[in-house]
């Protein structure tokens, strides 16, 4: 019993902490959008600040690295911290991490990480070109990150683990 | 299923309500009320044993194993 009041608290500190991530992951998505929207002011501001990812002399791409580190990667980490606080939120109700839905949120958030391993790129240049067709001169990116993809791999093989762990629970629960 | 729990026709010997059963035990009535209908996979010894020491039976008078056809 014990064990379950401390999960539960866990899961509750947990879900703060969360929470208060997807709400940074959505203020900066916002906030590159909004540099997006007017690229004039952001070259004027970081023309002499020395910015990593911005060169005048290499617009399109700046554009392009803003729009994938800006806006389409924190979009996806948005979404899996969502799913996350979902999961937590149900473990803090339920007071056991070894059910159904944790499985399926677990596995979920694996897939969500691959996906953004592998289309952030296409995602974020595939906008900048739509957006800005006239000034765009680069052809359509791809590239993986390998550590999200690992990453990814690793949640997916921790959702079959969560399932056998669901399976035992199933069997305790049915135990008298 | 091959194991059948006759429960019901102890208790009706002994003529004990399950609300007396689950207190004597310690099970949750919820709980024995499933065990009654045989909506359990498993039973623990320590319940098993807790159940025939209120009862006064062995466990043969509560389990019954029939082969399926």
């Amino acid at each position: 019993m014990e064990a379950r009041e401390k999960l539960k608290r866990s899961a509750k500190w947990i879900s703060v902490l969360l929470g208060a991530l997807i709400f940074i992951s959505l203020v900066g998505i916002i906030y590159s959008a909004s540099l997006m929207a007017s690229p004039e002011r952001l070259s004027e501001e970081y023309d002499y600040g020395g910015q990593l990812y911005w060169r005048d002399d290499d617009w399109d791409l700046s554009m392009a690295r803003l729009c994938v580190f800006g806006v389409v990667q924190p979009a996806f980490l948005a979404a899996a911290l969502i799913m996350a606080l979902k999961m937590f939120r149900d473990m803090y109700k339920r007071g056991s991490p070894f059910t159904a839905d944790t499985v399926r949120a677990i596995r979920r958030i694996g897939v969500l990480i691959v996906l953004l391993s592998v289309l952030s790129w296409p995602i974020g240049s595939a906008m900048v070109k739509l957006i800005w067709a006239e000034r765009v001169t680069f052809p359509f990116l791809i590239s993986v990150n390998v550590v999200y993809l690992l990453l990814g791999i690793i949640v997916c093989c921790l959702s079959a683990v969560f399932n056998y762990g669901y399976l035992l629970q199933q069997e305790s629960d049915e135990t008298l | 299923m091959a194991i059948i729990l006759r429960l019901d026709r102890v208790m009706a010997d002994r003529k004990m309500s399950l609300k007396e059963l689950s207190e004597r035990v310690g099970v949750a009535n919820v709980n024995l009320s499933k065990l009654k209908t045989g909506k359990v996979s498993a039973v623990r010894f320590s319940t098993l044993e807790a159940i025939c020491d209120v009862l006064d039976c062995q466990p043969g008078d509560i389990l019954e194993y029939k082969r399926d056809d």
